[in-house]
């Protein structure tokens, strides 16, 4: 019995000594010779021995070659003790997204896969070979390298990993029937281990039906459908802040939690963390999400520092792990900048500033808020740039003698700044023309 | 006098023939003048003096020759003539058997052994000693009287250019061949491969040992023989009709060179039981140091 029987065909290149021997012996140089008389005596006294020499030594080159050849062809005598029903296997396991969903209290359908899978090794007969193939959206050749090494494909199975993607399981039995074309053994069985989600047969259903046709007309085929525990799945599907986000403030956000499963999911909390930081994550509990419904509940958290972050949601318990967490990139600006034009600034007596009261209410005992106060006089365009709030006290929108009032170009510069959804306070004072 | 009946082969004077034989004059003759620095005394002089009669000396003699005792009693200028001219023959012999083709260039070991035999014969003829030459592979092939004219070496010279290894080889009974014919006592060089059955070999060696005979053996070898070097699936096709053999070279090394090496024990034991010098000539090498290692060795041992 051979596991590689093709392979025999080398043994016809054990005649390559035999042709060579009679090649060479018809290739020679022919030299008259004097001394024949001691060539005859030594040739009488070898002769025997040359020949069986060479007849040992052609016999040897051509056991050699012809052995090469049977040892690549892979003999087997174990075979002939099992009364030769070794099966050529082929394992279809499906690594979509979908066998991550929980089919006990501590196990996956993907562990379930790989549990039948390790039963299917163990039970095919001695002499065997398998091949696993994993699909997703792709069908990949896992292994083994040998495929009569089981121990290996054992071992393979302990690497495998269920992965983020979707199921297109025509790819991985074609692969498999491919595969099954190329393997020598009269006996040749194909496992497909799936959770059969619908969308993985609905997409490519008649093809699947017809390559799995065929396949039976030269091949056993299984299939092992790998059942969760519920039919409920929610997915987070959007996190949206619900304020300006600004440093140094608390924020809120809508994490919007659906319910793609045929079942209503109770139960649920929903945690929203920041940059990973697990240590200031906060939660909201979520009774129950019916079937096809979109729920939004809304999670704070305090953010401290400006520029961009990494705001997580996740939601749980849920079957299916890999849908239950979504991130989202968010920016904070810094805090609010506020420019306060004096319109009535006493330099000798900042106390009698229209501007001297109200500055110290904004910024009490110098908290550090980005307060800055011009006079009317000296207001530009550019102060503007970077606040939030912009103040008129007691401010004159245009000189009147030798009072001073705001610039042309800061008032067409107020325009933007408003249109942008900053802010504009406008406190009335004596200066203050209230025609204008 | 000679006591052998040679068999003259018509010389063939075909012009490469003889550029061929001068160029292996010149070697042999810039291999032997190199020897001949310091001008040494020849071990072989004195050999074989037999007087004949006296004759009355005439204008040109070498008065060395003067009988003074003769002058003393008749007062006349007599020489003493001798059986022969010279002292001694020197019987060069060449393997041209097929096995003597192997080798390329100047490593072939024919090649090897003409230039051998020809430097030999200017040696011999050079120092008014008699040389004669024959070639074989399984009978006399070639074979040139003695003598010790200096025209004697061209006649060599182009007799052993014109020498085409052909035949398979059989040494041991030719050598006992020639000891019957050759009675007078000399010096033979025997210049071969020696891959001849070595019982054989050896008994017509000492056949000529028995005759008195002077005898060393230039044996001939290539590197290819002592070291067999080959590699990869070769085919070794007999050069004497031996059979064809296809094999790993690399694999029977060991047995092949464990075979040469009893063989030359073999050889080179009878060789000295009998007294015979051997000399081991690899044609890998320059032939002059070998030739020079084997006449110093000579004078010290005359």
């Amino acid at each position: 019995m051979f596991l590689a029987p093709y392979m025999l065909i080398g043994g016809l290149a054990a005649s390559i000594p035999v042709i060579l021997h009679l090649f060479y012996r018809s290739r020679y140089k022919t030299v008259p010779w004097a001394a024949m008389k001691f060539l005859l005596t030594s040739v009488e006294q070898t002769s025997r021995r040359l020949k069986f020499q060479e007849l040992l030594l052609l016999i040897l080159r051509t056991c050699l070659l012809l052995l090469l050849a049977i040892a690549l062809a892979r003999p087997t005598f174990q075979a002939a003790i099992g009364g030769g029903d070794a099966v050529d296997a082929v394992i279809v396991l499906d690594t979509s997204l979908s066998m991550q969903a929980r089919s006990g209290p501590n196990s996956t359908c993907f562990d379930t896969a790989r549990d039948a899978a390790r039963t299917v090794l163990r039970q095919l007969p001695a002499n065997s070979t398998v091949q696993i193939v994993t699909v997703s959206d792709t069908a990949r050749v896992a292994g083994p390298l040998d495929p009569g090494r089981l121990d290996l494909a054992t071992a393979l199975l302990d690497d495998l990993v269920p992965s983020d993607r979707g199921s297109d399981l025509h790819a991985g039995i074609v692969t498999a029937e491919r595969i099954l074309a190329q393997a020598p053994s009269s006996n040749k069985e194909l496992y497909i281990l799936s959770d059969m989600q619908r969308g993985a047969w609905e997409t490519r259903g008649s093809e699947i039906k017809a390559t799995l046709d065929e396949l039976r007309k030269k091949a056993t085929v299984s299939l092992v459908r790998c059942t969760p525990l519920g039919r409920g799945n929610v997915a987070i599907v959007g996190i949206t802040p619900q304020t300006t986000l600004r440093s140094g403030e608390r924020a809120d956000f809508a994490v919007l939690v659906r319910n793609a499963g045929t079942q209503p999911v109770k139960g649920l909390t929903v945690t929203l963390t920041l940059d990973g930081r697990d240590d200031r994550a906060e939660s909201q509990a979520l009774a129950e999400v019916s079937p096809g419904e979109t729920r939004a509940v809304v999670v704070g958290t305090r953010i401290e520092t400006p520029g961009r972050h990494v705001v997580r949601a996740v939601v749980r318990p849920d079957d299916v792990e890999g849908d239950n967490r979504l991130e989202r990139v968010v920016v904070v600006n810094d805090r609010v900048g506020v420019l306060v034009v004096d319109g009535a600034a006493d330099v000798r007596d900042p106390r009698k500033s229209a501007s001297f009261f109200l500055s110290h209410a904004l910024n009490p005992e110098a908290s550090g808020l980005p307060l800055s106060i011009v006079p009317v006089e000296r207001a530009a365009p550019r102060d503007l740039g970077g606040k939030e709030l912009c103040v008129l006290v007691n401010v004159p929108l245009a000189a009147v003698g030798d009072r001073p009032g705001l610039s042309p170009e800061f008032l067409r510069a107020l325009e933007p700044f408003v249109k942008e959804g900053k802010g504009l306070w406008v406190i009335a004072g004596a200066r203050v023309d209230p025609k204008l | 006098m000679l006591l052998v009946c040679f068999v003259v082969k018509p010389l063939s004077l075909q012009p490469d023939v003889l550029t061929r034989a001068e160029a292996l004059g010149l070697k042999a003759r810039s291999i032997v003048e190199g020897l001949r620095i310091g001008d040494h005394k020849s071990p072989y002089k004195g050999f074989s003096v037999e007087f004949v009669q006296h004759r009355e000396y005439v204008a040109g003699d070498d008065i060395r020759h003067i009988d003074w005792k003769s002058y003393g009693r008749s007062e006349r200028y007599t020489i003493k003539q001798y059986e022969q001219e010279t002292n001694f023959i020197a019987h060069i012999l060449v393997d041209a058997s097929k096995s003597m083709e192997y080798g390329e260039g100047d490593s072939n070991k024919l090649q090897v052994a003409k230039l051998l035999a020809a430097s030999l014969a200017y040696l011999v003829i050079h120092q008014r000693d008699t040389a004669a030459l024959g070639v074989f592979d399984d009978g006399w092939r070639t074979r040139l009287p003695a003598s010790s004219q200096p025209g004697h070496v061209n006649t060599i010279l182009r007799t052993l250019e014109e020498v085409e290894p052909r035949e398979k080889g059989s040494i041991g009974p030719l050598l006992s061949e020639l000891a019957q014919q050759v009675r007078r006592r000399g010096l033979v060089f025997l210049i071969s491969d020696c891959f001849d059955d070595v019982a054989e070999l050896v008994k017509g060696l000492s056949h000529l040992r028995f005759g008195g005979h002077d005898v060393t053996v230039f044996h001939t070898l290539h590197p290819d023989e002592t070291g067999f070097p080959f590699e990869g699936m070769t085919r070794f096709v007999g050069l004497e009709d031996t059979g064809k053999l296809l094999t790993r070279p690399n694999l029977i090394r060991p047995a092949y060179l464990r075979a040469l090496q009893a063989y030359l024990d073999e050889f080179r034991e009878g060789c000295r039981a009998n007294r015979i010098d051997h000399v081991a000539v690899d044609t890998g090498k320059p032939l002059g140091p070998t030739l020079a290692g084997w006449l110093a060795w000579r004078l010290q041992t005359a």
